[in-house]
């Protein structure tokens, strides 16, 4: 059982400038976490500081037991894998399957390694019919999707999806939502940094609020929506369901619609 | 709201800093007489003192440093190179020294001291004129003297994207790293993470370079009325007119003693 | 006068064989809020292409069909002078800034400068749309330098700015906050009320069924719904074909379900709200 530890930590850009606020956090292996705040709170910081492309400047990270000042970025991201918000900051070869087994080549695994694991990678992100095309010549919401992809074939035990959510249509989000359980049942710990507040209800437990570069609030996503002062600070809203639980006044923490459904049809 | 931010652009910005402030073509027209001076001088003492001469003015332009900063190792490294070769490869009758298959004479010294001093004096023209002008005034200037808005639309950008080019360079390098590609650590590490990204990188400039085209034609670029200037420049004033005349002039008599004399 | 009619429209994509669009008819009302949602890849984008002019002036590809654009065949229209009278803001919020403004301020009064607008009423126009998109503390920033969801922002005042008749906007939120994303909503239905055309493509269909006229569901380059909101979320059948319904509508469908319905398939939160009251004969809360 490991876990990726974030103790005091501060971190500020070159310049100067500071992203994030004493920062103390723990997530263990396995488990998944959603993280949300307002644009600007510093949350793609703070998932930057556990797979070692920010270190921090004040504090520490550890990553199994690692202090991620210890090592290079690269080492903590054997463990770390992390998708970038924008898929077009990270694919950068003309073909779908070379952008996927791009890193298990440089890892020199044997060709049936390679072949097994860009198979999984395939199968669990949907994107088969796009294998032999230019990563450019898809649509954006389907790069997003390659982009995963080639962090999965590395299969690192923790894995950062940083807006996996944004452009994507009900088949991306249902497919999203399938990965992540897939990724859950293999034992791998998925921290998600999203604005879908419907996506977060539906999929995880445990949710930390940011805002203002520090972390708020650390607990169940019923918690966190339903506290006015963290979704007020956080500038987080809660799910459609559970702003009309709320404005009915039901006096239940309701997030999700079958339990409103199961509420209503009790007292109707 | 930064209001004072926003009024500063109701009248033409102007520094305070009386060679800042003047006009680029103005800028442009002294440093070229500069450097037709420097080649037309030939002689290697003139081009240094003009050298000294653009630290000067970027002291007067309060830009010291950052002109220093460009162009001493621009300058360095060029002037260094072009001698040597000069100085290698330069035959000559008196030869000084012999090593390997070089001769190096005094001819090529001579002309290597001469050729590397000219070429960096006419680099400084650049580099100063690069610090001491915003690409956007330059522009300003140009289109208002009646070149197309679309060349200055193409040059800035092309600036513009080799600078994005850089910051891609970084942000693809970064997740090179995140994905477990050793980019840290010795030099050679680093340009072996390097190389495989360059083409990819060069690429996708040029592909983003047609959706810049069309976010572009979203804000009417192609729209017929005659374009309008939020950030504009003072109408040139009579003192710097007679300067542009003075320096003209200067250049004149001096090619008219140069060569008639 | 008429809005943007499609007669017949057909596309495809230079290279392509596969119909982008296939067969549409349809007229866009001037004055009225469409919103436009679909699986990816159904067409919403190359529609959006089409209705700005974008195709066939930049991309080439077959088309087939009438569009006209206040009955003039966008074909005869200039390229230039359809940039004035249509907005476009992409899906792509990486893309759409000029690269020539050092400034978010400049940056913003890029398309005022080309619509040869005078200055003061530059500026003005610049302040308003700061303020309506909250983007005060961005003006000074370099607008190479911004975040994906900053772009957007940025992006989107550029257009608005620009105050054209008509606005095509491909998915504005897909990078933002709630918050943000609320307001975004509010701008356009501010604009709509000032008697613009706007055409909106989006995926968040709550938000969708509160504001717009009228939605269409795209599905491999055909239209496969039509209608007003209420019309058209009240279908379940729109989940199978990748399209989203709002929350209360697929609420209305599970008590549907358990013999306990509404008395209609309700589409925003406030209907369903009523409902639900109206059922159990509270007036306050159910409490």
């Amino acid at each position: 059982m490991g876990s990726i530890e974030l103790k005091n930590v501060t971190y500020a850009y070159p310049n100067g400038f500071i992203a994030n606020e004493n920062l103390n956090l723990s997530i263990s292996s396995g488990e998944r976490v959603a993280i949300v705040g307002q644009n600007g709170a510093g949350k793609t910081t703070a998932v930057k500081l556990m797979n070692g492309l920010n270190k921090p400047t004040k504090g520490d990270v550890f990553v199994n037991g690692v202090n991620t000042k210890d090592k290079t970025t690269a080492q903590i991201s054997s463990y770390v894998g992390y998708v970038f918000q924008n898929p077009d900051d990270q694919i950068f070869n003309s073909n779908v399957k070379k952008e996927i087994e791009y890193m298990l080549d440089y890892l020199k695994l044997e060709q049936k390694e390679i072949d097994r694991r860009v198979d999984r990678a395939v199968e669990l992100t949907g994107i088969k019919d796009f294998l032999h095309m230019n990563p450019y010549d898809v649509p954006y919401s389907t790069r997003k999707f390659i982009s995963i992809a080639a962090i999965l074939a590395i299969e690192t035990p923790y894995i950062i999806l940083d807006e996996p959510t944004a452009g994507q249509d009900v088949y991306g989000i249902k497919a999203l939502t399938k990965l992540m359980n897939v990724l859950q049942d293999e034992g791998k710990c998925v921290i998600t940094i999203t604005h879908d507040m419907e996506f977060v209800a539906d999929n995880f437990s445990r949710v930390v609020a940011m805002a203002n570069k520090q972390i708020i609030a650390d607990g169940t996503s019923k918690e966190i929506f339903w506290s006015e002062d963290v979704v007020k600070k956080a500038k987080i809203k809660k799910p459609q369901i559970g702003e009309l639980a709320s404005d009915l006044g039901v006096g239940e923490n309701i997030i999700l619609r079958n339990e409103l459904v199961n509420l209503l049809s009790s007292k109707y | 709201m930064d209001y004072e931010f926003i009024n500063s652009f109701k009248k033409p910005q102007l520094t305070g800093n009386w060679f800042l402030d003047l006009n680029p073509l103005t800028k442009l027209n002294i440093l070229i007489v500069i450097a037709i001076i420097s080649i037309l001088s030939k002689s290697w003492q003139v081009s240094t003192s003009i050298i000294a001469f653009y630290f000067l003015f970027a002291a007067l332009a309060g830009c010291l440093k950052r002109f220093s900063k460009m162009f001493i190792k621009l300058g360095l490294l060029i002037g260094f190179l072009l001698f040597i070769l000069r100085a290698m490869f330069f035959p000559g009758k008196q030869v000084l020294y012999t090593f390997w298959l070089f001769h190096i004479t005094q001819e090529g010294i001579n002309k290597g001291i001469w050729f590397s001093t000219l070429v960096v004096s006419i680099c400084g023209a650049i580099v100063l004129f690069s610090t001491i002008t915003r690409a956007k005034d330059f522009m300003y200037a140009l289109e208002k003297l009646g070149a197309p808005h679309s060349i200055s639309y193409i040059i800035l950008a092309s600036f513009q994207s080799i600078i994005d080019l850089g910051d891609r360079a970084k942000l693809i390098m970064d997740s090179q790293k995140a994905r477990g590609i050793e980019t840290e650590g010795t030099l050679l590490k680093r340009i072996k993470a390097f190389i495989p990204i360059m083409g990819p990188l060069v690429l996708g400039a040029i592909t983003s370079t047609e959706e810049k085209a069309i976010a572009m034609e979203a804000r009417a670029f192609s729209a017929p009325e005659k374009n309008t200037h939020l950030s504009e420049l003072r109408k040139v004033p009579l003192w710097e007119k007679v300067l542009i005349l003075l320096v003209n002039i200067s250049l004149i008599l001096f090619i008219i003693w140069r060569f008639i004399l | 006068m008429k809005g943007i009619e499609l007669k017949n429209v057909s596309y495809q994509y230079p290279l392509t064989e596969a119909f982008a669009l296939k067969n549409i008819n349809y007229t866009f009302e001037k004055g009225k809020f469409y919103g436009i949602i679909g699986p990816n890849s159904a067409g919403k984008t190359t529609l959006c292409n089409l209705v700005r002019g974008l195709i066939p002036h930049f991309y080439n590809g077959e088309l087939s069909g009438e569009v006209l654009i206040e009955g003039k065949d966008v074909r005869e229209w200039d390229a230039s002078q359809l940039s004035t009278k249509i907005g476009y803001i992409f899906q792509n919020p990486f893309t759409q800034i000029s690269g020539v403004k050092d400034t978010v301020l400049e940056e913003i009064a890029l398309g005022l400068e080309n619509l040869g607008i005078d200055k003061e009423e530059m500026i003005d126009r610049v302040i308003n749309v700061v303020k309506l998109l909250k983007i005060e503390d961005l003006i000074k920033k370099n607008p190479n330098k911004l975040s994906g969801g900053q772009r957007q922002r940025v992006a989107f005042a550029s257009i608005i700015a620009m105050d054209n008749d008509i606005l095509v906007i491909d998915e504005p939120t897909s990078q933002l906050d709630p918050e943000s994303t609320a307001d975004v909503f509010e701008i356009i239905n501010m604009l709509k009320s000032q008697g613009k055309t706007i055409l909106l493509v989006e995926h968040k269909v709550d938000l969708i069924a509160e504001y717009s006229d009228e939605v269409l569901v795209l599905r491999n380059g055909q239209i496969a719904y039509s209608g007003t909101p209420s019309e058209v979320f009240s279908n379940i059948e729109l989940l199978e074909m990748g399209a989203a319904i709002p929350q209360a509508a697929l609420l209305s469908h599970d008590m549907q379900r358990l013999n306990k319905p509404f008395e209609y398939i309700t589409i925003t939160n406030e209907q369903a709200k009523e409902q639900i009251m109206k059922r159990m004969g509270c007036v306050n809360g159910i409490n």
